[in-house]
């Protein structure tokens, strides 16, 4: 084959390459966040952790408690911090895990109706309340009717219908990082082995890093430029802060992964220049 | 090495990645969109236009035609005496208003306004009215049912609120007596015509479908014992005076 058609082969087989190791690192690296943000309870636990979650969640379930005492005959401060802070962690964390185990069960609410019945009598016989059969049936309603609606806080929404495709997905993930690292160690040998002159491959390496940082900087931008994170439609302020929260941390780790690639890139410079000039050497 | 090559070296280190970025985005938007397409029509359901503000007081849009004093709130209660005869009152003589005001002329409220006054003064009963009815504004005043008309409309206005603060004298009310709603377009009055307690899923009991203007006020039953009941102490109220809304108009 004619010298000049074999070096354009070669570097439109290079490029190719390229793009396609650019974009396997792009993928590979989007694959690990999710795994790493998305489908694990710890970072959702994080999140709530930094957010407050479970206090202000707490608080909200009170404040509504308050409007059922306006019409039970409790008065507003008898619920204040009627929710014990740890006992609402708890419950949460426990559905959280099963939203991810893939075996999510609504949660029971035995135990804060056993806890809001028993808070109601005591308030009762302490102010001299008459607990007659009929008002033992009517605070025995209040008690179900607050831990429904503290099971209803404390359920994940569709919690349910999610969890059975998250373990799932979240295999998907570590097939699809396995996949990807492949594929960049084989694009990165095959890209060494093409070249004659080596720093060229190193030269290909840039240019694929350069093309993922680019990428791992447009992604969130873009999506931050929709303004949809914050438009979130919930009732809650604290589902809402933990959502913003959550899928903020999820794209600013590819902030990170972009400041990465760039020292990447700057070693991956000084690597090329340092092998150009020694080619140069040995040329002269 | 030539100025040449070294001039390409330097433009393709600027021109490749941007050439690589846009056809590494375009395959992913070709490839990628077909199956996440019915997850983002899903996400539109739960995205809204603007941010949600939640810390933002409910919208009031209530100036009354009449001087009225302002509710106020809902004493702690005490050891009621249900064997008490209702406080004696002079109702009020009626404002000079017109006859019908048009439709186009009003403000009509939307969920979580406060936009009128309900007034028993035979039963010292004076509160907000809201449209809407949730935990937040029950809370606050007597909240409407968004499936119920506003008053002069010629339908079914339902409001309730809770029977510990602000219908809490309910046990005071008789047939004859006088409700006042006081809203930013006329004063309407409606005379008491039954109360009844019924269950809280006896729902046809609101007579939502009413073909004329009717008051139902309802709340929890009974008025002084601990604990939810699933009863309810509903008044009902026929249209006595007020301008009629034209809806043509």
């Amino acid at each position: 084959m004619d010298r000049n058609k074999k070096s354009l082969i070669i570097r439109i087989i290079s490029v190719i390459l390229s793009f396609i190791l650019s974009f396997l690192i792009f993928t590979d690296v989007l694959f690990i966040i999710a795994k790493l943000q998305l489908f694990s309870p710890k970072a959702l636990e994080n999140a709530m952790n930094n957010t407050n979650y479970y206090s202000k969640m707490a608080n909200e379930i009170e404040d509504d408690y308050v409007s059922y005492g306006m019409a039970s005959g409790f008065p507003e401060k008898f619920f204040k911090n009627i929710i014990d802070r740890d006992f609402i962690k708890i419950d949460i964390v426990k559905q959280c895990e099963k939203m991810y185990s893939g075996k999510y069960e609504p949660l029971q609410d035995t135990k804060i109706y056993d806890s809001m019945y028993s808070s109601f009598i005591t308030y009762a016989n302490e102010n001299d309340y008459e607990v007659t059969n009929e008002v033992d049936k009517n605070i025995k309603y209040l008690a179900q009717t607050c831990a429904e609606h503290y099971v209803d806080y404390v359920d994940i929404p569709f919690a349910s219908s999610i969890s059975v495709y998250l373990p799932k997905i979240s295999q998907i993930c570590i097939y699809a990082i396995i996949f990807c690292t492949i594929g960049i160690a084989v694009c990165v040998v095959m890209l060494f082995l093409l070249q004659s002159w080596k720093h060229r491959s190193i030269r290909y390496y840039m240019y694929s890093m350069t093309t993922a940082c680019l990428m791992f900087i447009i992604f969130p931008t873009a999506i931050y430029a929709t303004g949809k994170i914050t438009k979130v439609a919930t009732l809650s302020k604290a589902v809402y802060d933990l959502i913003v929260a959550f899928l903020q941390t999820f794209l600013n780790t590819f902030f990170v992964f972009a400041v990465i690639s760039v020292v990447i890139i700057i070693m991956l410079l000084f690597l090329h220049n340092a092998m150009r000039k020694k080619v140069k050497y040995h040329h002269n | 090495m030539s100025i040449k090559h070294k001039g390409y070296d330097r433009k393709s280190f600027i021109i490749l990645p941007i050439v690589f970025l846009i056809i590494g985005f375009l395959l992913i938007f070709f490839v990628v969109k077909p199956i996440v397409a019915p997850f983002l029509e899903y996400a539109d359901l739960i995205l809204l236009d603007s941010e949600m503000d939640y810390d933002k007081e409910f919208d009031d849009i209530f100036v009354p035609i009449v001087d009225i004093e302002e509710p106020l709130p809902p004493d702690d209660k005490e050891d009621p005496d249900v064997n008490a005869e209702p406080p004696d009152v002079n109702v009020e003589p009626p404002p000079t208003q017109p006859d019908t005001i048009p439709l186009s002329s009003i403000t009509y409220p939307k969920f979580g306004t406060k936009y009128a006054q309900i007034r028993i003064p035979e039963c010292y009963i004076s509160t907000y009215l809201y449209f809407g009815d949730s935990t937040k504004i029950l809370k606050l005043g007597a909240g409407q049912s968004t499936s119920s008309f506003i008053p002069g409309y010629g339908g079914t206005i339902l409001a309730g609120a809770h029977n510990n603060t602000y219908f809490h004298n309910f046990k005071y009310i008789k047939e004859g007596q006088k409700i006042y709603i006081d809203t930013s377009y006329g004063q309407y009055v409606y005379t008491v015509t039954e109360t009844k307690i019924i269950k809280s899923s006896q729902t046809k009991e609101l007579r939502l479908d009413s073909d004329k203007e009717i008051l139902v006020l309802y709340t929890c039953y009974p008025f002084d014992e601990l604990g939810l009941t699933n009863k309810r102490f509903v008044v009902y109220a026929d249209y006595t005076s007020g301008p009629i809304i034209d809806h043509s108009a």
